[in-house]
């Protein structure tokens, strides 16, 4: 029965886990800054795709199976691939890479920051 | 009111007690597990601390880690992000140690702590330059400082900036990685074959060789300085977010036109000049950072700490230059050192600010570790069956000592609580006359086993300093290089015409054993109020010999961990050419080398 859909499976697990991800981060974009008391939540947020795609993940696995093989290189190829790339291309990452092409005067960011929480984790 | 501060999970695992803003107890975990750079949970030191406070788990009010895991965690994700597609294997080896390593970090912390007797401890956390800030603050003498720190990196923060006053401290301006010197220093010293983390120094001990020929290499294609100090490093050529190596060697060796050294071959001219090249451009970034600081703050003290800052060389130029007027630098100001700040930083900083009151060196000669009673040390040696020979009288043990080192022996000395970062003060020394010619090499060779261009450092009695070297600060634990007086300098034009190693086998001065073929030495300046003992040693020395220095360099074998107990201190001594032992009043000596009958 999977075998015969297998190619349908397939693309709609990968398809799941990208609207997943695209909706996750659209939504989240500066909510972390909003609601800095639920941080950890959303630095677990990026993880769900892996979690809720536990089924995929087995059913990828089966078809994987039937292909070959499957381990967790396999596993991490796809979050790497298919989760961070496109957040990656999606965010406006706070590193940065900009060299040689700076008009700026300083590198330095300017705080002035005089308290501190040593409650919290982050 | 007992805090205790914890550094563990990099490298450089520590732990500091404080009790009411003092210092009471710090001590690295390398020295107890014998692992060199543990990065563990600091079981023994944090057994340690406790068991000299003589307290339990139910008088600390609060533990603090050195840093903020989530922020740490953030870092890496982000990391990640900018830089895919790439990277993915860097990605799939490191993912899994960072969400044990760093999202479960209080569960980890807390489930350790219990194997302490910590049942429910009020856990906090520290941010890393904050720990690095406060720790290069609180102990020192000052009222009101800047505060410079600068190392590899901790969650974002890898350059900061500071204004503290005794009402607290103030970040004013800081860069974020990947932008980093410490990893820039790092990334050529890999490609100098050198360990990362852990032979930087081997590179600032190497740059007096070389001539600085690939400054502006390095500055069109490597990193870009601006004039306040701030920098952007080529994150093309730099592969520490990609990979766990730290440079791109196939392009850097492009750019460069040598291969990367291999570790353990010989070392040729250019990766002499290449140190030399890395050094002044660091040197350049700590000036000019120093002096916008300086402008920004207004303040005349300054406070240095964070890795780069145990670049002595870097911190002698900032002396130097008189940008400040007085510098105090925390002795563990790597990553170890973190534990103290973060204790400092909760005392301090947390809830309600309390001001600091005390205006004198509060590190107590950074001698914060484990001492040992002369019984314990007469069971072992007797137990050991070994002969020695115990003095009632310190002035008659100096006598004797300083007879030896006269004779040219080299000895171990043991004595007194173990010292907290990585310099050993005198209580955990290796001493010699730096007089001897061949001194450096015969230490080297015999006694460390290790490559024999570096140079050892002197301690130098504080009223005899000014006699040989330009100082302009006191460097008591060790962090400050200063040059030799010019008259005292031999073969200034042979030296200069010298290439590489070459150099050293040219005499540069009397002082051989402690002179760097730039004519620099990494001062430890003896002043009796901070290390008394070593500080009466060195001046019973001078009485003997008109010599008011002694080569100091640490009692350990190369690759190993300095020794914390005296059974290592033994075999260290066992394992070596060293000639004599000091343990606290006793005294071995050699049977070869005239050793007491038993
Ligand atoms: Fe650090």
């Amino acid at each position: 029965m999977i075998a015969r859909y297998e190619k349908f499976f397939f693309f709609l697990s990968l398809t799941l886990m990208i609207l997943f991800f695209h909706f996750f981060y659209m939504s989240l974009n500066g909510l972390p800054y909003r609601f800095p008391a639920y941080v950890p939540v959303f630095l677990i947020i990026p993880f769900l795709p892996a979690f809720l795609s536990n089924p995929i993940y087995h059913l990828l696995k089966m078809i994987f199976m039937k292909i070959g093989h499957i381990n967790s290189t396999v596993l991490y190829f796809i979050i790497y691939y298919f989760i961070l790339t496109p957040v990656g291309v999606i965010r406006k990452n706070r590193c940065d890479l900009n060299f040689g092409d700076s008009k700026k005067q300083s590198f330095l960011i300017r705080r002035g920051k005089k308290e501190w929480d040593l409650e919290r984790p982050y | 009111m007992y805090i205790l501060g914890i550094s563990a999970y990099f490298h450089d695992s520590a732990v500091a007690l404080i009790h009411k803003g003092k210092i009471i107890a710090a001590a690295e975990e390398e020295r107890f597990s014998r692992l060199k750079h543990d990065s563990g949970f600091p079981h023994k030191a944090l057994d340690f601390v406790m068991e000299f406070a003589g307290i339990t788990a139910s008088d600390i009010s609060a533990v603090v880690y050195y840093e903020k895991p989530f922020l740490k965690f953030d870092r890496l994700l982000e990391a990640t992000f900018s830089i895919a597609p790439r990277g993915f294997s860097f990605f799939k080896d490191s993912f899994p140690t960072w969400l044990k390593d760093k999202l479960f970090l209080k569960q980890t912390l807390k489930k350790e702590l219990r194997t302490h007797k910590f049942h429910n401890p009020s856990l906090q956390f520290s941010e890393h330059h904050l720990s690095h800030a406060a720790s290069a603050f609180y102990p020192s003498p000052f009222k009101t400082a800047a505060i410079l720190c600068l190392d590899g990196v901790g969650e974002w923060t890898t350059t900061s900036l500071w204004r503290a006053n005794s009402d607290g401290m103030e970040l004013i301006e800081e860069q974020v990685f990947p932008h980093s010197l410490g990893l820039f220093y790092s990334a050529f010293t890999a490609y100098c074959g050198f360990k990362v983390n852990s032979d930087e120094y081997k590179v600032m001990g190497l740059a007096p060789y070389g001539q600085n020929h690939y400054t502006e290499v390095l500055k069109k294609h490597f990193i870009e300085i601006k004039d306040d100090g701030s920098f952007r490093l080529n994150m093309d050529l730099f592969d520490f977010m990609k990979k766990s190596s730290m440079l791109n060697f196939k392009q850097a060796s492009k750019l460069l036109g040598f291969p990367p050294r291999v570790n353990g071959s010989s070392i040729e001219d250019c990766y002499c000049d290449l140190a030399a090249s890395v050094q002044r451009i660091t040197e350049e970034i700590v000036l000019k950072l120093a002096t916008s600081l300086r402008e920004k703050t207004g303040e005349e003290n300054l406070c240095l700490a964070g890795g780069v800052a145990l670049n002595c060389v870097a911190n002698g130029l900032i002396s130097d230059s008189k940008i400040f007027k007085n510098i105090w630098i925390q002795p563990a100001a790597g990553d170890s050192g973190g534990a103290l700040g973060a204790a400092f930083s909760a005392y301090y900083l947390k809830d309600f600010l309390r001001k600091k009151t005390e205006f004198s060196d509060t590190q107590n000669g950074s001698l914060l570790g484990p001492s040992f009673s002369s019984s314990a040390i007469k069971d072992l040696l007797r137990e050991q069956g070994r002969s020695y020979q115990e003095f009632e009288s310190q002035s008659e043990l100096f006598e004797k000592v300083c007879q030896l080192l006269a004779a040219g022996h080299i000895g171990g000395l043991f004595q007194g609580r173990m010292e907290y970062g990585p310099r050993a003060l005198g209580s955990r020394s290796i001493i010699a006359d730096p007089r001897m010619p061949d001194g450096q090499r015969k230490i080297n060779l015999s006694i460390k086993f290790r490559e024999s261009f570096r140079p050892f450092a002197p301690a130098v009695l504080k009223e005899a300093i000014s006699d040989y070297f330009e100082v302009q600060n006191m460097s008591p634990y060790m962090l400050i290089v200063a040059r030799l007086k010019e008259h005292l300098r031999h073969n200034q034009n042979e030296i200069e015409g010298a290439r590489g190693l070459a150099k050293q086998k040219i005499l540069t001065s009397d002082l051989p054993a402690i002179i760097h073929v730039d004519y620099s030495a990494r001062l430890q300046t003896l002043d009796e109020e901070i290390h008394p003992y070593f500080t009466k040693l060195v001046k019973a020395f001078y009485d003997k010999t008109g010599c008011p220095a002694l080569v100091n360099t640490s009692f350990n074998i190369n690759g190993e961990p300095i020794v914390c107990k005296p059974s290592e201190a033994l075999t260290c001594f066992d394992k070596t050419g060293l000639s004599f032992l000091v343990l606290e009043n006793c005294l071995i000596i050699k049977e070869d080398k005239g050793g007491f009958s038993k």
